[in-house]
């Protein structure tokens, strides 16, 4: 009877080995790919290219270690490399989110910090109108200054516009053109008082 | 019954090596091929393929995604009736397109680069000619706006081009150049019609340089263009000085008030020094002259010129060397060189002012 027991009892745990396996870590897959989805959506890939490439790198190994888990035979699956791997895509998503955010603040405020410059030089370019000659000496290019003035201000406000978007690159490349000209007519402003004085 | 269960327990390890031989025997999925497309396609995506070949990137993606959903297609089948033959083919088209975008992306960032360094400089020699040439003429205001607009997108275009942003250089640049080619044309154009009196210019100096010569005498001629004034005597050259005029110089005076430096032959009718001018030392001239006189009447009837009279008072004096056309219409020299011309000049000697001495050709290459 003992016999028997044990036979039963060695058919019972054939069975329980052919009809127990790990489960996918599926949860742990689907957080993993919304948390990299929504570093995608705050432009991860291009203020933190190297470390968004690298999160990608993360979930995908993490995918096909899950499906070279599922081709083998169901008893000898294991999910724990996997799911290891998910849990570090979802440290590594917390910290390039951070990272996008600092770099994003990063190139914000230096775009308004060059904007900033920028307006300071073109009130001293405008400053620097009112001291200029009144006299009619001059009256033709100031008023071709005062013009350039006027445009460089509008460039300036589709900085604003950029920035205000998002695009702190291309805000960036226009700010640094508009520095060029505003420091340019400072400098041909200046050279015009000092000459009157001189006279 | 113990035979049976021996049996059973047999026929199960017997079942169960069957199955662990014919699973360690059975097609393995492509792991490795698909962590290397993923890397192309990473690759593909670091070259900035989505920006240059969106299409080729976007396929070589969809197919990845293709060959992962395969592959979890086959992992659900029974091992021993899997194929990854598809999930290898998808894999290997997936690389191959990841491969093609970062080919044809290099290709056309160096073409673009290539090709807008050149039309950088094209544009930057543009607006070094239009600097150098009419930046300080009394040009309309478009084309000042036109000019400065352009040379603004040209900056934004150099900085974009310096962080490789090749295709945010494309549009400022084109731009720059189209305004800056409208600037130039118009500006060309406006002298253009002002140098058709080139050949009146030319017939008038050389009838006061010839005057000149056969008396023996000074005679002073005044190039608009250059803001020139010459001295010749005996039909030598013998001195020059940096003139300055009204701001509205291009084109002959036609009325009071128009800040325009007279064109044509005129003589000095009065020498005036201390109390008798403000401009330290003048020479006044016979502005307006009887064709000056004829051409403003005929202006005033043809409605061309309000009636204002044809203006007078029309001088060289001192009180130059500013760096800017400022005067009424007359031409200023510093008061350094009216002591030099004053040794030349008498009343009468005669004063020939013309727009230029060079065709503009010879003055700006076009």
């Amino acid at each position: 009877m003992k016999n028997i027991m044990k036979a039963f009892l060695g058919v019972a745990v054939a069975a329980v080995m052919f009809t127990s396996c790990a489960k996918a870590p599926e949860v742990e897959i689907n957080n993993a790919k919304a948390a990299v989805e929504a570093v995608k959506a705050i432009e991860a890939e291009r203020y933190v290219p190297a470390e968004f490439s690298a999160l990608q790198d993360s979930l995908n190994a993490a995918l096909l270690e899950v499906e070279n888990q599922n081709a083998k035979f169901a008893l000898f699956r294991s999910y724990k490399k996997a799911t290891a791997t998910l849990a570090n895509v979802m440290t590594m998503s917390e910290t390039v989110k951070a990272n996008t955010e600092t770099r994003k603040e990063e190139v914000k405020a230096e775009a308004q910090q060059a904007l900033a410059e920028v307006t300071t030089v073109v009130t001293e370019v405008k400053e620097l109108l009112t001291k200029a000659p009144k006299g009619k000496e001059g009256k033709e290019a100031l008023e071709a200054i005062q013009g350039d003035v006027v445009l460089v201000e509008s460039f300036l406000a589709e900085v604003s516009t950029l920035i205000n978007n998002g695009d702190y690159l291309t805000a960036l490349d226009k700010v640094k053109a508009a520095g060029e000209k505003a420091n340019g007519l400072k400098t041909e402003l200046e050279a015009a008082i000092a000459k009157t004085k001189r006279r | 019954m113990k035979k049976a269960l021996v049996l059973v327990t047999a026929l199960l390890l017997i079942t169960f090596s069957t199955l662990a031989a014919l699973h360690f025997f059975s097609a393995k999925p492509p792991v490795g091929l698909l962590e290397q497309t993923h890397r192309d396609i990473a690759a593909a995506r670091e070259s900035e393929a989505r920006a240059y070949e969106l299409a080729l990137i976007t396929e070589a993606e969809k197919l990845y995604e293709l060959a992962q959903e395969e592959l979890r297609k086959e992992n659900e089948k029974l091992f021993f009736t899997r194929d990854y033959k598809a999930v290898i083919d998808l894999a290997h088209r997936a690389s191959s397109k990841a491969s093609e975008a970062v080919d044809k992306t290099n290709s056309r960032k160096l073409e673009l680069s290539t090709n807008q360094k050149a039309r950088i400089e094209e544009v930057r020699e543009k607006l070094a000619h239009f600097e150098q040439y009419y930046a300080n003429l009394p040009l309309n205001k478009r084309a000042r706006q036109d000019y400065t607009t352009a040379k603004l997108k040209f900056l934004e275009s150099e900085k974009a081009y310096d962080r490789q942003a090749y295709l945010v250089v494309e549009n400022n640049l084109n731009e720059a150049k189209k305004l800056i080619s409208k600037s130039v044309t118009a500006a060309h154009n406006h002298l253009s019609d002002y140098f058709s009196n080139l050949p009146n210019w030319k017939r008038w100096v050389d009838e006061t340089i010839s005057w000149s010569l056969k008396n023996n005498a000074t005679a002073i001629v005044v190039d608009k263009f250059a803001h020139k004034c010459y001295v010749y005597h005996d039909g030598k050259l013998v001195r020059e000085f940096d003139a300055e005029l009204g701001p509205n110089w291009i084109g002959d005076k036609n009325y009071r008030g128009d800040k325009a430096t007279p064109e044509g032959k005129y003589h000095v009718t009065k020498l005036k020094t201390g109390k008798n001018t403000i401009y330290y030392k003048a020479l006044l001239i016979n502005y307006p002259n009887d064709e000056d006189k004829a051409r403003y009447r005929q202006n005033v009837r043809n409605g061309k010129v309000p009636n204002r009279g044809p203006g007078n008072l029309i001088e060289i004096h001192g009180g130059g060397g500013r760096g800017v056309n400022w005067t009424d219409g007359c031409v200023a020299l510093s008061n350094d060189d009216m002591d030099k011309l004053w040794r030349y000049v008498s009343v009468g000697t005669p004063v020939t002012i013309v727009g230029s001495t060079r065709s503009l050709q010879e003055i700006n290459g076009h």
